[in-house]
C-alpha cells in the first residue's frame, strides 16, 4: 500500500501514521509534481533574472559564512563537493525508533509539495523512495541546534548532491522534524487520554463514587467543550449502575475533579493535534521561495521557518497533564487501600486474611512515588536557551522540539506505569467488593485481569504491573487496538 | 456607571474590565432576580421533600465532616450560624492587587444569576454591593488548598452582614471564582504585554536594520499556522515605512528571524488564556450545584461536583509564563548582539561615534542576563500539589494551585517588562548612534523610551538604574491599563 500525497491542505496525521507506523510507502502525486516542477522553473528564472540577489546558501555561504557572497561558479563548485559537509555528529541513547525516522522523512517530503523550496519533483521522489528500504539510523540524543540540521546530517547526509539541482539546503532547513514528532505524539496523546479515562472510570467504580460527580448535565454549567466530552465518556463507561449500594456521600476531591483534570488533558491533546497538523501542512524553509502570485512578484526570503515554537509548547502541556493525572491516579491507589475512606476492607485485605497471606495489593501504592517524582522533574516547560549554541554568531538560538519530545515521551511512559498500578488496585478493589462492573467497563477489566489477575496469593506484583504498563504503552504509542481503544484510523475521522 | 448582570452571558472579559479596571459597579438585573427567587423556591421544595437526603453543607457537615448528617431540625440554625465566615488565615507575599480582588468578586456572582447557587437574590445583591467600596486585603501567601476556600475566606468574610438560610452559606465560599479572576487578570494583561513585546521586537528589527523579508506577510502562504501568520502581520504593520535602503545585506541572526515563530507561540498562549478566562468567568462551579427543575426532575437536582477545581487556569497561566521566559531570552540575545559590532555591524557598545565614550550602553547587555534567568524559574510548571494537607478523613486531598501559577506570573511579568525596557533602550540607542528614525508606527514607543532614558551621548546618566526602573514600571502600567503609545495587535482569525 502507498500513501499518495498531492496538496498539503489535504494532509492529515493519519497519513503520516500509515507511512511511519504501518510501513506503507509514500508517493508524490501528479498534481504535486506538476506544481513543484513549475515552481522550480520559476525559481530558476528568478535566479537568472538577477544573479547578484542574496539567496542564502545559493549566492551566499552557509551558517557562519552567511554574509559571504558566492559567485555562480563558486556555488556550482561547492555543490560538486557534496550536499552536506557532515555525515553525522550526534550520539547518545542509541538510535531513534524507526517509526520516528520514517515520520521524519514523511514530513520532509510533504513540506515541499507546494514548491516553496523550489526542489525538483524527481529529487523529492527519491527522498520519498528512501521509505522503501531501511532508513539510516539517527542517534536519539545530541540533536538540538538552530534549525534541525543535526538529525538531518544523519538522515540525509550520505546522499549525493547533484550539480545544477537548485537549492540543496532546502531539504535540511525547515521544521519538518518538529512536525513529525508532534504528529506521532498527537496520535499517542489522544489514545492515552482515552485509556486514562477508562482507568479512571474503573477506579471511580471501585470507590463506588456517586455518579452525580460525573453527570453530563454538568457540562453546560462548566461551559468547556473538553470537560463536556470527558463527562460524556466517563458517564457512558459508568452507566448503567450495577452496584447495589453506592457511597452515600461525596467522594474525595481526587475523584470529583477527575472530569476537570481529564478535560485539561483532552484540551492539551487536541491542541497538540492542531499544531502538529499546522506544522505538517506548512512548507516554509530557509530560504522560502514565493512564486509570483496575482500582483505579487516572485521573491525569496531568508526566514526563521526552520524553528517551530508551537509543537514544543503543545508537547509540554501534554506532559504536564500526564503528571497531574498520575498524581490523581496515585491518590486513588492510596485511597482505595484506606478502608476509612473507601469503605472497603482496609488495605484491601479480605476479611479473615492478613498482610502475610499475600491476597492484597497493599504496598503496591508505594511504587508510583518514584515515577511521580521523575515526572515532575521532566514535565517542566521547554524553554529557549540563553546559551550560545555554537561558534557561528548567526546561529544563536536552538530548536527545542527534540528535548520537548523526549521529555513528553518519557513522562508518558511513566504515566503508563502509574496507570498500571491504579488499574491493578482498582481491579483488586472490585474483586474484594465482589460487585459486577457496568457493561462499558467489562471488557476493559477483563483485559486488565488477563495481564494482572486479582491477587489471591503471594506473587511478584511488580512483574504484572510492568507487563500491564507495557501493554498500555503498546496501545497508546504503537496503535495496538486494546483496552477498548480502537485501531488508529486510516484517515481523519472528522 | 454600572454593569447589569442578568445571565451568565454577562460574564464577559469586557464587563469584567469595566468593573475591575474602570471601577464600575455591578447591579443584579430584574431577570436574574426573578430567576433566583424561582429556583430558590424550587430548591426549598426539594429540601422539604426529604431533609435526610445528602446535600453537602446543608444536610451534612462541610469538609471532612461531609459524612456527618445534620438533623433536619438543626439545618436552618446551622446555616444561620454561617460557620464559613472565617477571616482568612493566609499570609505572606505581596497582597493581590485590588483590581484582581474585584475580578474575583465579579466572578463570584456567576453561580448566582441563573439560580445555581440555590440562594435568594438578596445574597447576590450583598455580594454585588461589595464592589461599591474598597476591597478586602488578600495576601498571596497561604492560599493553596482544596477548592478555593482559603482565599475566599479573606474576600467573602468582608461581605456585608445579613442572614443566611439553608443551602446559602456553602455557595458563598465554594466554586472557583478565584481561578476565574486570576485567569481573567492574566488574559487582560497578557494581551497588552504581548502587544508591547511585539512592538519592542519590531524596534529591535529596525535597530539591527534586519532584512524585512523575514517579516513579509506574504510568507503566510507557506505557513499553515494562523498564529505565526498573525505575528507576521503584526510585525510587518509595525515596520511599515521602515527605510529600505542601507539595510543589512544578508540574513539576520536566528534570534531575529524566528521572531514570527516565537511571537506566534506567545500569541497562541495568550489566545488560550483568553479562552480559558472567558469560559471560567461564565462557569457555574458551585459545590453542591443546584440544577433547576426540568420534566424529569420536577424539584430540580443537587449534585456534589468537583466544580471548585479549575484545572485549565494553571496550565494556561503556566504557558503564558513560559512564553514570557522565551521572550525574555530573545531580549537578552538581541541586547547582547546589538552591542556586538561583529554581529550587528553597529558601533561597538553602541557608543556614539567620536564621543570618546568607551562603553556606550554596553552595560545593558550585562544587566539583561538576570531577568531571563529569573523568568525561567518563574516558568516552572505548576503541578497539582503533592501535599494532602487539609485532607483529613480523606476528603480534601487535592489542592488547587492557581494562586501559585498567578504568583509566578507576577514575577514573569516583571522580568519581561524589565527585559523589554532594556532592549528598547538598546534599540533606541542603536538608532540614535546611526542617525536613523524608527518607522512611524514605532515612533510613539521610541519617544516614550527616550523620555525615560535619553540616548547616551557621552556618559550614561548617574541615575540610569532609576530611569530603567521607571521605564519598566511604565511598561507594567501599560500592560494593565493600556497606553496611547502602545500599538494594538489585532486578534488572529480563528
Amino acid at each position: 500500500m502507498s500513501v499518495v500525497v498531492q496538496e498539503r491542505d489535504g494532509l492529515d496525521l493519519y497519513a503520516l501514521w500509515r507511512v511511519a507506523a504501518d510501513g506503507e510507502s509514500l508517493r508524490i502525486g501528479r498534481r504535486a509534481r506538476t506544481r513543484m516542477a513549475a515552481a522550480h522553473r520559476a525559481f530558476q528564472d528568478f535566479v537568472r533574472a538577477d544573479s547578484g540577489r542574496y539567496i542564502y546558501g545559493l549566492t551566499s555561504g552557509y551558517g557562519p559564512s552567511a554574509k559571504r557572497r558566492q559567485s555562480p561558479d563558486e556555488s556550482v563548485a561547492r555543490r560538486r563537493k557534496g550536499g552536506i559537509p557532515f555525515l553525522g555528529l550526534s550520539f547518545g541513547d542509541g538510535a531513534l525508533p524507526e517509526t520516528v525516522t520514517r515520520a521524519m522523512v514523511f514530513a520532509v517530503v510533504v513540506r515541499h509539495l507546494d514548491g516553496h523550496s523550489a526542489l525538483r519533483p524527481d529529487r523529492l521522489a527519491r527522498v520519498a523512495a528512501m521509505l522503501d528500504a531501511p532508513l539510516p539510523p539517527v542517534p536519539a540524543h545530541g540533536l538540538s541546534a538552530p534549525g534541525e540540521i543535526l538529525p538531518m546530517f544523519d538522515l540525509l547526509g550520505a546522499r549525493e548532491a547533484e550539480p545544477g539541482e537548485g537549492y540543496q539546503l532546502h531539504l535540511a532547513n525547515g521544521a519538518a522534524f518538529a512536525a513529525a514528532l508532534g504528529a506521532l505524539r498527537a496520535i499517542s496523546a489522544a489514545r492515552r487520554v482515552d485509556l486514562t479515562t477508562r482507568v479512571m472510570a474503573l477506579s471511580i467504580e471501585a470507590m463506588q463514587a456517586p455518579l452525580e460527580h460525573f453527570h453530563p448535565d454538568l457540562g453546560p454549567l462548566w461551559g468547556d467543550p473538553h470537560e463536556s466530552e470527558v463527562l460524556v465518556r466517563l458517564f457512558r463507561l459508568l452507566r448503567p449502575r450495577t452496584s447495589r449500594v453506592r457511597r452515600p456521600f461525596q467522594a474525595p476531591v481526587s475523584y470529583r475533579i477527575v472530569p476537570r483534570v481529564l478535560g485539561q488533558a483532552h484540551r492539551a491533546a487536541a491542541a497538540l493535534e492542531e499544531v502538529a497538523l499546522a506544522a505538517l501542512r506548512s512548507s516554509g524553509a530557509n530560504p522560502t521561495f514565493l512564486p509570483a502570485e496575482g500582483r505579487q512578484r516572485a521573491r525569496s526570503a531568508s526566514t526563521g521557518f526552520f524553528h517551530d515554537s508551537q509543537v514544543p509548547q503543545a508537547l509540554d502541556q501534554v506532559a504536564g497533564s500526564w503528571a497531574d493525572l498520575s498524581a490523581l491516579a496515585h491518590r486513588h491507589a492510596v485511597k482505595l487501600h484506606r478502608g476509612a475512606v473507601s469503605h472497603l476492607p482496609d488495605r484491601l485485605i479480605p476479611e479473615g486474611a492478613d498482610m502475610w497471606s499475600g491476597a492484597s495489593t497493599t504496598y503496591l501504592e508505594f511504587v508510583p512515588n518514584d515515577f511521580l517524582e521523575e515526572m515532575r522533574r521532566l514535565a517542566q516547560p521547554t524553554l529557549l536557551s540563553a546559551a550560545e549554541p555554537g561558534a557561528s554568531l548567526q546561529d544563536d538560538i536552538s530548536s527545542t522540539a527534540f528535548p520537548a519530545w523526549r521529555a513528553e515521551t518519557r513522562v508518558a511512559l511513566l504515566h503508563d506505569r502509574v496507570l498500571a498500578v491504579q488499574a491493578a488496585v482498582a481491579s483488586q478493589a472490585l474483586h474484594v467488593r465482589g460487585e459486577p462492573v457496568p457493561p462499558g467497563l467489562r471488557r476493559f477489566l477483563a483485559e486488565v485481569r488477563a495481564i494482572f489477575p486479582p491477587v489471591t496469593e503471594r506473587r511478584r506484583l511488580g512483574e504484572g504491573c510492568e507487563r500491564l504498563a507495557a501493554a498500555f504503552a503498546r496501545c497508546c504509542d504503537e496503535g495496538e487496538a486494546s483496552f477498548g481503544v480502537g485501531p488508529v484510523p486510516k484517515r481523519s475521522p472528522r | 456607571m454600572s454593569v447589569t448582570l442578568d445571565s451568565r452571558r454577562d460574564f464577559t472579559l469586557r464587563n469584567l474590565e469595566r468593573v475591575a479596571l474602570g471601577g464600575d459597579a455591578v447591579r443584579i438585573g430584574p431577570k436574574a432576580r426573578r430567576r433566583m427567587r424561582k429556583t430558590r423556591a424550587a430548591f426549598m421544595a426539594l429540601l422539604e421533600s426529604d431533609r435526610t437526603r445528602f446535600i453537602y453543607g446543608t444536610t451534612s457537615g462541610g469538609g471532612h465532616h461531609a459524612s456527618k448528617p445534620i438533623a433536619p431540625k438543626e439545618q436552618r440554625a446551622h446555616a444561620s450560624r454561617a460557620v464559613w465566615r472565617i477571616p482568612g488565615w493566609g499570609f505572606g507575599g505581596e497582597d493581590v492587587p485590588e483590581r484582581v480582588v474585584r475580578m474575583i468578586v465579579f466572578a463570584r456572582l456567576a453561580n448566582y444569576v441563573e439560580g445555581h447557587a440555590k440562594s435568594r437574590p438578596e445574597v447576590a445583591e450583598r455580594i454585588a454591593s461589595m464592589l461599591d467600596g474598597p476591597m478586602p486585603r488578600l495576601p498571596e501567601g497561604g492560599q493553596v488548598g482544596a477548592g478555593e476556600i482559603l482565599p475566599l475566606f479573606h474576600v467573602m468574610s468582608a461581605m456585608p452582614q445579613g442572614d443566611y438560610q439553608e443551602g446559602e452559606p456553602m455557595a458563598v465560599i465554594n466554586g472557583s471564582p478565584v481561578s476565574a479572576g486570576l485567569a481573567a487578570d492574566v488574559a487582560l494583561t497578557s494581551r497588552r504585554r504581548f502587544a508591547l513585546a511585539t512592538a519592542v521586537f519590531a524596534l529591535s528589527v529596525e535597530a539591527l536594520a534586519a532584512p524585512l523579508e523575514a517579516y513579509d506577510p506574504a510568507l503566510a502562504r507557506a505557513c499553515a499556522d494562523r498564529h505565526v501568520a498573525a505575528a507576521l502581520q503584526h510585525l510587518s504593520r509595525l515596520l511599515r515605512g521602515a527605510r529600505r535602503r542601507g539595510r543589512r545585506p544578508y540574513q539576520a541572526p536566528v534570534s531575529w528571524r524566528i521572531l514570527p515563530q516565537v511571537l506566534g507561540a506567545a500569541e497562541r498562549a495568550v489566545e488560550t488564556m483568553r479562552d480559558v478566562a472567558e469560559v471560567s468567568l461564565a462557569s457555574v462551579t458551585d459545590n453542591p450545584v443546584y440544577l433547576p427543575p426540568d420534566s424529569e426532575h420536577p424539584l430540580g437536582r443537587v449534585y456534589s461536583t468537583g466544580g471548585y477545581h479549575n484545572a485549565q487556569a494553571c496550565p494556561a497561566i503556566d504557558a503564558v509564563n513560559a512564553r514570557y521566559a522565551d521572550l525574555c531570552t530573545l531580549c537578552d540575545h538581541h541586547t547582547h548582539r546589538l552591542h556586538d559590532p561583529e554581529v550587528s555591524g553597529l558601533p561597538e557598545g553602541l557608543a556614539m561615534p567620536g564621543s570618546g565614550s568607551p562603553f556606550g550602553t554596553g552595560l545593558l547587555a550585562f544587566i539583561g542576563i538576570g531577568y531571563p534567568e529569573e523568568a525561567r524559574h518563574a516558568a516552572a510548571r505548576t503541578f497539582l500539589p503533592a501535599s494532602e494537607g487539609g485532607g483529613f478523613a480523606g476528603q480534601n486531598d487535592v489542592p488547587s494551585p492557581t494562586m501559585l501559577a498567578w504568583g509566578k506570573h507576577r514575577t514573569a511579568s516583571r522580568c519581561l517588562d524589565s527585559a523589554l525596557a532594556i532592549l528598547s533602550v538598546a534599540a533606541c540607542q542603536a538608532l540614535h548612534v546611526t542617525s536613523r528614525r524608527p518607522p512611524p508606527a514605532l515612533a510613539p514607543l521610541a519617544e516614550t523610551v527616550r523620555k525615560q532614558v535619553p540616548p547616551v551621548v557621552e556618559r550614561a546618566p548617574p541615575d540610569m538604574s532609576a530611569r530603567l526602573e521607571a521605564l519598566a514600571g511604565e511598561f507594567s502600567e501599560a500592560a494593565v491599563h493600556g497606553a496611547p503609545w502602545l500599538p494594538r495587535p489585532s486578534a488572529p482569525k480563528g
